[in-house]
């Protein structure tokens, strides 16, 4: 057959459009209003005021094998820090802190900062309800304020909190205890806007909140109430770029390389991922104060969702929150833990 | 009106370029990665990041070739990605099989029959960038040189070129002879 030039160009331009759907549209600005509203949240008692997770490109994890490289393609904003290799277990230098390796288990213990009710209600008259509403009472005999404990926040469609949050969410967060200390047997109203969380087109949240608090440090497993296994899979963190957003928030990119370091294959859709950053040759894991910490489930979108035993995935995580700015001096970690412990 | 930026109106702003440009990012981006959803992936990406950076847009050429061209370099990046390198991506493996949106799955199986979508992704790139602008986004030469980076006069080179390139490659299909 011959083709003439009209008849090329008249084939090339009936090719099969690629759609951009309204449900497409309706995401990305959901993404780009969270982004833009949240930095400016008004001042509230007891709202943790960061936020996690713009969905775009996305990703998953397990434990830390980290190089901070300059110059990953695509990422934009601050340039990155020049830095070493670095394992999660060497970062913890101190004898009081456990060392978080591949494959193995690390015990949370529930603070005694309780959750004694948790629903939803709309953070603007008239509006959608788009705001978790908990009461917390103090358990404990001694005061806890902020930096004592560290929230896990979960949306799923089951309430049982007896093997945490993570089994049963399918969003998931870290989220800050009260702004102001709360004293042995006091109760207080604690409030958190999850921007990115499962909601409808209306706006309204459409899962169900569930939230527990744990102490402020990772400790052996066999001593906590509370146990996460985490993936054996080492990443490699291989760009961080940070990009401001307004006065008060910035975009963080992590992405990283995951291979599966075990004998067995690990699916990314039963695994979340913690992604933190500490301060240079600082000994501390991700649940200690002054700690930047993200938690997210693993986007498998367009990748490998199980990597099998040797197998490697790159992934990118999108994280906004609020303006940090020594981050870019800390060194990145990112571990994986099973939600099916 | 497209192309200026109100501070005051970013989300509103973000919306109207989608609606005018949405389908040109999503397209343009799957020329590159032959993927669907890493279109989709991409396309919000590309959404995002103008977004962010709205304010930093100087009016030196149309919101549409600035969305353009940040899909270009988002799509090389991805291209350049571990992932990218190692993965062979093919139509028939982004279908479900199953599954409630048959919307999707109806879109995804006419891609994979579309025999024009076939012809081009076997072209290079530097000659599937400019054909897919030009006939399937309707770009003229100069905003393609624009989105790009390259001259006008390259354009047009990788225009002719390409034309001929899918000139023999269908020409070299059996079931063309056969019709």
């Amino acid at each position: 057959m011959k083709n003439s030039h009209d008849d090329i160009e008249n084939l090339l331009r009936s090719a099969t459009e690629v759609p951009f759907t309204e449900g497409q549209k309706q995401r990305i600005l959901r993404a780009a209003i969270a982004l833009k509203e949240e930095p400016r949240r008004r001042p509230r008692p007891f709202v943790r005021s960061w936020l996690a997770g713009v969905g775009g490109v996305a990703a998953a994890l397990i434990l830390a094998v980290s190089i901070w490289r300059v110059g990953v393609p695509g990422m934009t904003g601050h340039t990155n820090r020049l830095g070493g290799q670095t394992t999660a277990s060497k970062t913890t230098g101190s004898n009081s802190v456990v060392p978080i390796e591949p494959g193995s288990a690390i015990g949370l213990q529930t603070a005694p900062l309780q959750v004694t009710e948790i629903g939803l209600a709309s953070k603007t008259p008239g509006g959608p309800e788009d705001e978790v509403v908990a009461t917390i009472y103090n358990g404990g005999s001694t005061p806890i304020s902020k930096k004592d404990v560290v929230g896990v926040l979960g949306f799923g469609s089951g309430q049982t909190l007896g093997a945490g949050v993570m089994p049963t969410s399918d969003w998931l967060t870290f989220v800050n205890g009260p702004d102001t200390p709360l004293q042995p047997g006091q109760r207080t109203q604690w409030t958190f806007v999850p921007v990115t969380a499962p909601k409808d087109s209306k706006g309204n949240l459409i899962e169900t909140p569930q939230l527990v608090f744990y102490d402020n440090a990772v400790m052996v497993a066999s001593k906590a109430n509370m146990t996460w296994q985490l993936a054996d899979v080492t990443t490699t963190v291989t760009g961080v770029s940070v990009v401001p957003y307004g006065t008060n928030g910035q975009t963080t990119s992590v992405q990283i390389s995951v291979q599966n370091a075990g004998s067995v294959p690990v699916d990314l859709n039963r695994v979340v991922a913690v992604v933190w950053f500490t301060p240079p040759n600082t000994a501390t894991d991700f649940l200690r104060p002054n700690v930047t910490r993200f938690l997210t489930h693993v986007k498998t979108v367009g990748i490998q969702a199980i990597l099998q035993p040797g197998a490697k995935e790159t992934l990118t995580f999108t994280l906004t929150g609020a303006a940090d700015k020594t981050l870019m001096n800390d060194v990145p970690h990112v571990v994986f833990a099973n939600t099916n412990p | 009106m497209p192309g200026e930026f109100d501070p005051h109106n970013q989300v509103g702003l973000l919306e109207l370029w989608m609606e005018q440009y949405g389908t040109d990012v999503t397209n343009f981006a799957f020329s590159y990665v032959k993927n669907y959803h890493q279109a989709q992936d991409i396309a919000q990406d590309v959404f995002l990041r103008a977004f962010l950076k709205a304010d930093s847009f100087r009016g030196e050429s149309t919101v549409k070739t600035w969305l353009l061209s940040i899909t270009a370099n988002r799509c090389r990046d991805f291209l350049r990605s571990w992932h990218a390198r190692h993965e062979v991506y093919e139509l028939e493996d982004e279908i479900p099989r199953a599954g409630p949106d048959n919307t999707e799955r109806a879109v995804l199986e006419r891609l994979e029959q579309d025999r024009v979508w076939k012809v081009v992704f076997e072209l290079p790139l530097k000659y599937r960038e400019v054909l897919v602008l030009f006939y399937f986004r309707d770009l003229s030469t100069k905003e393609i040189s624009e989105t790009l980076g390259v001259s006008d006069e390259a354009v047009r080179t990788r225009l002719h070129r390409g034309r001929l390139l899918v000139k023999e490659r269908l020409e070299s299909e059996p079931h063309e002879e056969l019709t």
